[in-house]
């Protein structure tokens, strides 16, 4: 259901700088031209876009914060919500309304995984291009390729004596 | 471009970085060449990326802000203060007066420094080699020197808290700040002096770049290089955050929206921090520096979500912070200014010879701990 | 563009001129600039400058401040502490560290664990020049090597040092296990745990020639990172403006506490007092003010709580613990004990 402009404006005014409106995928890119082309919303500047992993409610949830130059009002976040498994991960991208969406839809589904279908040039941006899997998960698991450190803590020390690492002597007087 | 036909010409494809002396870092720019005139671009960074996100999402709140400033390294003040901006935000911390007055003042110092080490390393990319750059940086060392007194570093300052700042501010530091502000104008009429008028820069800078208004608005695009297009968008002027309200000073904009532009919109915002850090070091007031309900440990942020930002020198800077109501973040965002101005690298390189490309990316003023997090 | 060709250049090129005459004076002009002849002489550095923490200690090296509470390896962004708390021969478990590990290779420098420490055992040194010859082992200070006396730290931070001693009112007496003999040090460990007089980083005036000077710094050199070091300090001491009173922490999320207690105020919440002083102020209050009452009020949250929550906490019987104050360590468990005893509630 698309909202209106009063909806919109309400937002605005109810909780300066808390306004979000959560819509879903299926109706994100009329909802997002409709804000952009509305005489009266103007939101023409993409500010930020990311995405969280809300792994208990099973979703990743994508974040745009819109602002308007020309009118001078904002922010209102835009949140969509897609499932976590990675083949149905997929939202339709923004990018052809607003161009400042491009890095950072591609930094999304770099670390999170998540397909922005429409978007121009989607692969990988911070890791490199042949890495697997998407590290911001929240069930993401590091490889296990730790390099010795002499004062190790905790899960790092653990590490270290299940691999066979050495340990100094400090951490190892402590064990007795 | 590639003549008129009777020469046969083949398209080259140049990688410039990740190591070059002029690319501000590990940055690597994908370039097919025709003769020299560019013909596509594509950046590709992510050598510096050090996951400063998930890093915090495993720290606490105030485990985070060491690692703030080393995100634009040339800026920690300002970093700090848009992180603890979103958190105050979130937690609803209020920050006393006298440290809000800091804030700009560190803020507006910090804009001086990033600006002249900006233009001097444009420059020295432009070929003045090395003399703007040594004009700016020495300016540049006397605030490092005075970040030195007050916070005890002199890049990475860990300076801002949640609630305030870290220390106060006492008379001597603020006589030599006092001092060090009084000698800016000079300083920038001898710069001007040295190398505005030159014509070699006008000829190398004018009409090179040329970012048109609404693609600046388009791309996201944020700071000096959205108002040298003509974008009258000022984060500082529109929201209001701090004290910026109290103070008078005109945000400068451009009509070409070329490298000059950006290189003249630099010089001119320095100017007017120079007011702005005038009027605040003239009505500091007195008071605490902290807010009462400002813990360091166990400080718990209420559940919820929020986005804050700031004019950071070179652009907006933002962090969208999820807290579950612990200790630790749910998520940590930060939106990077110098990440997101380079969307538009190819449409402002395209048709321009490489040597041009070189000097419109030291226009774009990227610092990659900012580009790769 | 106004004027004849080359115009720009011609007033770049002056202006040039101008600041290479004037980069052999100082700003007003006035003074000749010279070079620091560095390594032999070295620049001043302003007080609060940070590099890495080291520990205090007040006299001798055993009567350290730190008690081991692990606040700061708590706090610590990168990780870069490791400590392991002291235990006598008998088991029971001592406040001092037995191993204090920060990893300098890690250490960010953040001076966040120089914030934090409840007991100004913590601080931030100014020494950066701590290169070693190898990247692991060599880059772990030792408890030895950090070290250093409270003298040390009046030198290197006049102002800062000043407030500390003011606030310190209660210094920690050296628990009677710790005389229980430790290994002998090596000498290089002995030269620290000595009390040396403090080095100069300068050769002496009497060093004139060029090869005396160089075998200064050598044998100068072989002895960096086993002794305290002094860096020369900014000749003018900062004027102290009084600085505003650390908050006190907000009150820990444990029920309030009763009307009665706060109807009187909290007399007994001064560190400065003994325990049979607090006790007396204490004695016609409820159970929770006396249990606060033989705490060590320093409200350091190294129980998890400030002395008014753990004191709440124990009356309501959220915990029953009451070895978890480390700074009041054997005579203020036995007192809550004996409290608790009696109320019922152990």
């Amino acid at each position: 259901m698309m909202p209106t402009v009063e909806q919109i404006r309400q937002l605005l005014a109810g909780e300066p700088g808390n306004a979000s409106l959560r819509v879903e995928r299926e109706e994100l890119v009329a909802v997002a031209t409709f804000l952009k082309t509305d005489p009266q919303l103007q939101f023409d500047f993409c500010s930020c876009v990311t995405a969280v992993d809300y792994i208990k409610q099973d979703c990743i949830e994508v974040v745009y914060t819109l602002y308007s130059v020309a009118l001078k009002h904002g922010p209102l976040s835009l949140k969509v919500r897609a499932p976590r498994a990675l083949e149905q991960c997929r939202v339709p991208s923004l990018t052809p309304l607003w161009r400042g969406c491009e890095f950072q839809e591609r930094e999304a589904f770099d670390l999170f995984g998540v397909r922005f279908d429409g978007h121009p040039d989607l692969r990988r941006i911070l890791m490199w291009d042949e890495f697997e899997d998407h590290p911001m998960r929240k069930d993401y698991v590091p490889p296990m390729d730790y390099e010795w450190e002499p004062t190790p803590h905790g899960e790092t020390l653990a590490r270290a004596l299940a691999q066979g690492g050495t340990v100094p002597t400090s951490a190892r007087e402590s064990k007795k | 471009m590639s003549g008129s036909g009777l020469i046969q010409t083949q398209r080259l494809e140049v990688s410039l970085g990740p190591q070059h002396p002029s690319t501000h870092g590990v940055f690597r720019m994908d370039v097919v060449l025709d003769g020299e005139y560019v013909v596509k671009l594509k950046p590709v960074m992510g050598y510096l990326h050090r996951n400063h996100e998930q890093i915090a999402e495993k720290l606490t709140w105030l485990g985070s802000m060491p690692y703030t400033d080393r995100l634009d390294y040339f800026c920690s003040m300002t970093n700090n203060w848009a992180y603890a901006l979103a958190v105050e935000k979130l937690a609803g911390l209020k920050v006393p007066e006298r440290a809000e007055y800091i804030r700009v003042i560190m803020a507006e110092l910090t804009r001086l420094l990033n600006h002249s080490c900006a233009i001097g390393f444009l420059l020295s990319d432009c070929g003045a080699w090395f003399t703007p750059v040594l004009y700016a940086l020495r300016e540049r060392e006397r605030i490092l020197d005075f970040f030195e007194t007050v916070s005890g570093a002199r890049m990475m300052c860990n300076y801002m808290r949640f609630g305030g700042v870290r220390v106060d501010l006492d008379e001597t530091a603020l006589a030599m700040a006092r001092r060090l502000v009084a000698r800016w104008p000079s300083f920038l009429d001898e710069f001007e002096k040295l190398i505005t008028g030159n014509e070699v820069l006008l000829a190398r800078m004018q009409r090179v770049g040329i970012l048109p208004r609404e693609l600046a608005i388009n791309a996201s695009i944020s700071g000096p290089m959205a108002r040298a297009s003509g974008v009258a968008y000022d984060v500082r002027k529109v929201d209001k955050y701090g004290v910026y309200d109290r103070f008078e000073f005109r945000v400068p904009v451009g009509e070409t929206g070329d490298t000059y532009d950006r290189y003249m919109i630099r010089i001119l915002e320095m100017r007017e921090s120079v007011k702005i850090l005038q009027q605040a070091l003239r009505d500091i007031p007195g008071g605490p520096v902290i807010a009462p309900e400002a813990r360091l440990r166990g400080f718990k942020v209420p559940a919820g979500d929020g986005y804050a930002r700031i004019e950071a020198p070179k652009g907006e800077l933002g962090f969208y912070l999820v807290s579950e109501g612990g200790t630790k973040p749910y998520r940590y965002h930060v939106r990077p200014p110098s990440f997101i101005n380079l969307t538009v690298l190819e449409d402002m390189c395209l048709g321009h010879k490489i040597a041009d490309a070189i000097i419109i990316l030291g226009s774009v003023d990227i610092v990659l701990g900012e580009v790769d997090r | 563009m106004n004027g004849f060709p080359g115009k720009g250049l011609l007033e770049g090129l002056a202006v040039t001129a101008k600041n290479f005459i004037g980069s052999y004076f100082d700003d007003n002009r006035k003074e000749r600039l010279f070079t620091y002849q560095y390594p032999e002489e070295r620049m001043p550095l302003p007080e609060n400058s940070r590099t890495f923490p080291f520990l205090v200690y007040d006299g001798t090296p055993d009567q350290l401040r730190c008690t081991a509470c692990k606040v700061c390896e708590t706090e610590c962004p990168p990780q870069c502490i490791y400590i392991v708390r002291d235990s006598d021969p008998n088991g029971k478990p001592l406040q001092r560290p037995k191993v204090f590990d920060i990893d300098i290779s890690v250490c960010m420098q953040c001076g966040i664990c120089a914030e934090v420490c409840p007991f100004d055992a913590i601080k931030m040194d100014c020494d950066f020049e701590r290169s070693q010859h190898g990247r692991f082992e060599e880059l772990v200070a030792h408890l030895p090597s950090l070290l250093k006396s409270n003298d040390y730290y009046h030198h290197i931070k006049p102002t800062e040092a000043d407030r500390v001693d003011a606030t310190r009112k209660r210094v920690k007496k050296p628990s009677p296990a710790a005389a229980a003999p430790a290994p002998t040090p090596g000498p290089a460990v002995a030269a620290v745990l000595s009390p040396t007089p403090l080095k100069p980083m300068s050769p002496p005036a009497d060093i004139l020639t060029e090869d005396e000077k160089r075998a200064w710094l050598k044998g100068y050199q072989s002895i960096l990172g086993t002794g305290p070091i002094v860096w020369p300090l900014t000749t003018k001491k900062i004027a102290t403006t009084p600085q505003p009173p650390t908050p006190a922490p907000a009150a820990a999320a444990v029920a309030t506490p009763p009307a009665s207690s706060l109807a009187g105020g909290e007399p007994w919440h001064d560190s400065g007092l003994d325990l049979a002083k607090r006790m007396e102020l204490a004695k016609d209050r409820s159970l929770a003010d006396r249990l606060m009452a033989a705490m060590a009020q320093l409200d350091c949250q190294a129980c998890g709580y400030d002395c008014r929550g753990y004191a709440n906490a124990l009356a309501a019987g959220v915990t029953r613990d009451v070895t978890l104050c480390a700074p009041g360590e054997d005579e203020t468990k036995n007192t809550l004990e004996t409290l608790l005893k009696e109320a019922g509630k152990l």
